[in-house]
């Protein structure tokens, strides 16, 4: 998928678009940013899937992905599922990038990078919820390879780099104490853009012992969260959402 | 988690080289080395006002994380890359962006620079401010020591710290934190050697509470450490 916002007379419209595979998009009209509703049709992903999303929010516009359901990450017979994005925001523009969960099931092989380049005078908010095993349906084993790699870089000069590898017999590595004490939801959040500082505050207020929050630049907040279900998870994860984007999440966002 | 650990050399006769290097290296990872590296706690402050921490095994357990899956794996292989560059200040500026939280930074920052100012004064180098692990690494090139062998120490030296920490903060005994630090001996030299030809795509930090223990640490009152 290739999708670019623009802003032209104070108006915000969807400057390219252009999708192939199983991936739709849906656009709902909405008056202050483009938002994009992606939607994988092939109902999960599995060994040697390839997803590409290119989003690019021009000069001054305002867009908004995410997602319609979660996504799910199945038992792959063989090879594995790459997901790559590619995101940017240009002066002045805001982006917002707020996929529900990834759910990752026993024998999953995901292969996730995400890069997301940020103008100077540019605000952006990235979310990546992940599920290992759904705990409420008894899936409490989970092996399998997971490597996920966010990039954020400013005007091409790297700013920061989260990778996790959980490869393995996943559940027993989230069992270790200083990964996650057996929770099985993860959230990784950031926060580019001049509220940092502020928004810091205001998301501690929010976030449990199993979250934590800092700024690794004056304006560049990042948040990391765990949770025992994607229900806890949200719990938080929603008002330091709404917190970050400063509006109500799109509608498939609630609890 | 309370077996013994077997001491590893105890059967080993074979000599046992030594030579100035090896006297240079453990003089710049020996705790007295002014790098201030008594005032971090990594996080650990949080985690044992927490509970989460709360004896030795809990000790020794968080650490084995922190070596395999966090900041432990992550410094021994910006060690190794700072080693074989040209230009450590790539390294750096790679080491940095996988920062994850002011504190965890600044305690890397704060270290390095020290280290630099004393092995520059010292030894005659002209290194530029890095983080630590960048630092040791290249000022281990500089002097010619064996980089396997730095690493491992260097890991050593991480853990040995921590575990000061942990017993200034009082759940864990003397001779007990000394317990910890042989139990994962053997990982420090694991840990070493797996990272051995890694580059810096193979890096990851998968020891989520450690990173959030460290974030909340900002915010712990009253607090000893500066991490």
């Amino acid at each position: 998928m290739t999708l670019s916002a623009k802003c032209h007379a104070g108006r915000n419209g969807i400057d390219r678009f252009r999708t192939s595979g199983a991936t739709k998009v849906v656009f709902p009209r909405r008056a202050d940013a483009v938002e994009a509703i992606m939607l994988n049709t092939s109902g999960g992903l599995t060994g040697g899937d390839r997803f590409q999303a290119d989003a690019r929010a021009g000069p001054d516009s305002q867009l908004v992905l995410t997602t319609q359901a979660a996504e799910r990450a199945y038992r792959s017979q063989s090879g594995t599922a790459r997901i790559r994005t590619r995101l940017s925001a240009a002066e002045g523009a805001t982006l917002h990038w707020l996929p529900q969960e990834m759910i990752v099931f026993d024998g999953a092989a995901l292969d996730r990078r995400l890069d997301l380049d940020v103008a100077g005078g540019a605000e952006a908010v990235l979310v990546e919820p992940v599920i290992f095993g759904r705990r409420a349906m008894g899936e409490t084993r989970v092996s399998g390879v997971f490597r996920d790699r966010i990039t954020v870089t400013r005007g091409g000069t790297p700013l920061y780099c989260d990778r996790i590898d959980l490869s393995g017999l996943m559940s027993a590595r989230l069992c270790r104490p200083a990964i996650a004490r057996g929770l099985t939801a993860l959230a990784s959040a950031l926060y580019i853009g001049p509220r940092a500082e502020a928004l810091l505050r205001l998301v501690r207020e929010i976030l449990p012992r199993t979250g934590g929050a800092s700024l690794v630049a004056p304006d560049f907040l990042t948040i990391r969260l765990l949770a025992e279900d994607s229900y806890l998870l949200r719990q938080t994860l929603v008002p330091v959402l709404e917190c970050l984007t400063r509006s109500v999440l799109p509608k498939f966002w609630s609890l | 988690m309370v077996m013994a650990a077997p001491i590893p050399t105890i059967m080993d006769t074979r000599p046992m080289p030594i030579d100035a290097r090896l006297l240079t290296l453990t003089q710049w990872l020996a705790p007295g080395f002014p790098t201030g590296a008594f005032a971090y706690s990594h996080g650990i402050e949080t985690a044992i006002h927490d509970g989460w921490i709360a004896d030795a095994d809990g000790l020794e357990a968080w650490l084995r994380d922190c070596l395999t899956d966090g900041t432990g794996r992550a410094d021994a292989i910006w060690l190794r890359l700072a080693h074989v560059v040209d230009d450590p200040l790539e390294i750096d500026a790679k080491a940095r962006a996988f920062t994850l939280g002011h504190e965890r930074l600044r305690e890397a920052e704060r270290q390095g620079s020290a280290f630099v100012a004393t092995v520059n004064a010292i030894w005659n180098l002209a290194l530029p401010d890095m983080l630590l692990a960048v630092a040791v690494g290249r000022a281990a090139r500089l002097a010619g020591l064996d980089i396997d062998a730095t690493v491992a120490l260097y890991l050593q030296a991480f853990v040995a710290n921590l575990t000061s920490a942990a017993i200034r903060l009082s759940p864990v005994g003397q001779t007990a934190g000394q317990r910890v630090i042989l139990h994962l001996q053997d990982l420090c030299l694991q840990v070493a050697d797996q990272t051995r030809g890694a580059d810096a795509d193979d890096v990851f930090g998968n020891a989520f509470l450690s990173d959030i223990a460290a974030m909340r640490h900002e915010t712990l009152e009253p607090r000893l450490f500066q991490s």
